[in-house]
């Protein structure tokens, strides 16, 4: 059952490199300015050079290749999806045409292009956020925020969720072994003793979290909780963070001047 | 310390210097359930209190009325002698801890050391403090290298000895534990008893609800067996080796007692409880026949 097994997303967070040793709030910020900078971008060359100063950063940064690939593979259905529709619902000058008898079908240049502009986005977006979260650890990334003014209850709702999945994820495991114990197998989807057998466990984990979310509320209150999230934060700023804003700076007004033509002309 | 038979009428006499005083204490859930239907009960200080009783008794429902989690609808609290109310139920949560039963409902926090230091962060104490206090009590429940783990990854009486260090953190005067040692293997169980006994040690008053009589009998020199929502029975360990509150209460024997019982026929009020008071007694029936 390989979707019920614990995600991690900072198992990485320990390496050292020059991206580990930015201070977390100014890399939470840098990344998103670079990000915002990449998604404005709409020619086919700022975007690949978007990618390819990113994999260079990832390089830095010691990540694991193929680890880097994996998280790649949550963009293949929605680039597949674009590059299959966009060239035939825009129109323009054909690059392809498909002859079915009565049905005439013409792929454009211009919906390729866009398609490939689309999915070099999101690659590049997906980069810039495995750069962020993989090098940094999640606790830190969230007092990051909390430091940030980010409002409090963001950050906490992400902690409980990543905390509160886990056990969840357990709870969904354990029913389910119990339910096979018994004899049950899943079956097609639309036969209706699987579909209710489902719905019941959706609502008995409905049931559970609420009741869980009370005892956590209480226990909460137990240790003087009144609604304030207090956090002691310690940061320090140093040289190299100052560096490695610059260079983001850099990296995103290159970015946007080879996207609009260049500055050379 | 004498059996106060159905202990439902009023407790009587303060003592001075009690922990926890509960007087006539009622509390009816919103779907009408009678939780506790006048409840009275004085904790000493320093004490160490087991309290028993079935499922559904009331024993959940008191223990979150003693740090003012549930206020009193009839009836009062009063923890070192001041009265809980709204007023004081911040105060009460600094001299009451409660360790809830399942560690996962208490340690919520993305990292052991954030979690222990929760507490102490929410009373608004400096960082330095804050820092100390984690430090002492991660140490005193033997987790002090645990400070950066996730708790997801902690076994389970790891984290039940997270919830204790984190409760430890805001310094309590009375320790209130919900089923201690359910679900923990022997070492766990060990683990934690270890860390009750230095508690006492240092003066705190332990309260714990268990159904575990066996547990009672070794560890606490207070029964109290709660049973309809008031207590049945109050009085020392001698209680639970009482047929008549074994019997409506829904207990059983420890297991000491019960081989006892069976073997000798023993009056039930003579018979050994623990395993301490079993050696006891087995030495002194050898010493007198000499079976060598």
């Amino acid at each position: 059952m390989g979707f019920l097994e614990h995600p991690v997303i900072d198992q990485y967070a320990g390496l050292s490199s020059p991206i580990h040793a930015v201070e977390p709030r100014i890399k939470l910020v840098s990344c998103l300015g670079l990000m915002v900078s990449i998604v404005s971008l709409s020619s086919v060359a700022a975007l690949v050079g978007a990618v390819l100063v990113l994999a260079v950063f990832l390089l830095v940064s010691r990540l694991p290749v193929r680890y880097v690939l994996a998280r790649l593979l949550v963009a293949l259905p929605f680039s597949a999806a674009v590059l299959f529709l966009l060239p035939f619902t825009e129109g323009g000058s054909p690059l392809l045409v498909l002859d079915l008898g009565f049905w005439h079908l013409a792929a454009s240049r211009e919906g390729f292009t866009h398609a490939v502009v689309l999915s070099l986005r999101l690659v590049a977006a997906l980069l810039v956020v495995t750069l962020l979260t993989s090098t940094t650890r999640f606790t830190t990334l969230l007092r990051a925020m909390e430091s940030l003014r980010v409002p409090p209850i963001f950050p906490r709702l992400m902690e409980f969720t990543v905390r509160y999945l886990f056990i969840l994820v357990d709870e969904i495991q354990r029913m389910q072994r119990a339910r096979q114990s018994r004899g049950f197998k899943a079956r097609r989807l639309w036969e209706p003793t699987t579909l209710r057998t489902l719905g019941q466990l959706i609502g008995v984990l409905f049931l559970r979290s609420l009741e869980r979310s009370e005892r956590v509320y209480l226990a909460m209150r137990s240790r003087g909780f009144s609604g304030q999230v207090r956090v002691h934060l310690s940061f320090r700023v140093k040289p190299w963070d100052y560096c490695w804003s610059g260079l983001i700076i850099s990296v995103a007004l290159l970015l946007m001047a080879v996207d609009r033509g260049g500055f050379w002309h | 310390m004498k059996v106060a038979k159905p202990a439902n009428r009023n407790v009587g006499e303060r003592t001075l210097g009690a922990a926890v005083e509960v007087e006539n204490l009622e509390y009816t859930y919103r779907d009408g359930t009678r939780a506790l239907k006048g409840l009275s009960l004085t904790i000493p200080r320093g004490a160490r209190v087991a309290v028993l009783g079935p499922n559904g008794a009331g024993k959940s429902t008191l223990l979150l009325h003693l740090n003012g989690i549930y206020l009193p609808q009839k009836g009062r609290v009063r923890v070192l002698g001041r009265e809980v109310s709204p007023h004081t139920e911040d105060w009460v949560r600094t001299r009451v801890g409660l360790v809830f039963q399942d560690p996962d409902d208490q340690v919520f926090s993305s990292t052991v050391w954030e979690d222990v230091a929760f507490g102490p962060t929410n009373l608004g104490l400096s960082e330095t403090e804050t820092r100390a206090r984690v430090e002492k009590s991660l140490a005193a429940v033997g987790m002090e290298d645990y400070g950066d783990r996730v708790p997801h990854h902690l076994s389970y009486g790891e984290k039940k000895r997270v919830a204790i260090a984190g409760i430890l953190a805001m310094e309590p005067e009375v320790v209130v534990l919900d089923e201690p040692t359910a679900y923990l293997d022997p070492r766990g169980k060990e683990s934690v008893l270890g860390i009750m006994e230095e508690l006492h040690r240092r003066g705190k008053t332990l309260v714990v609800a268990t159904h575990d009589v066996d547990l009672a009998a070794e560890w606490a020199e207070m029964v109290v067996v709660i049973k309809d929502g008031m207590v049945f029975a109050a009085g020392g360990t001698d209680l639970l080796v009482d047929e008549e509150v074994i019997r409506q209460a829904d207990l059983a024997l420890p297991r000491v007692a019960r081989i006892f019982q069976q073997v000798s026929g023993l009056k039930t009020r003579a018979c050994p409880k623990t395993v301490k008071e079993a050696v006891e007694y087995l030495e002194n029936l050898t010493g007198h026949c000499d079976v060598r």
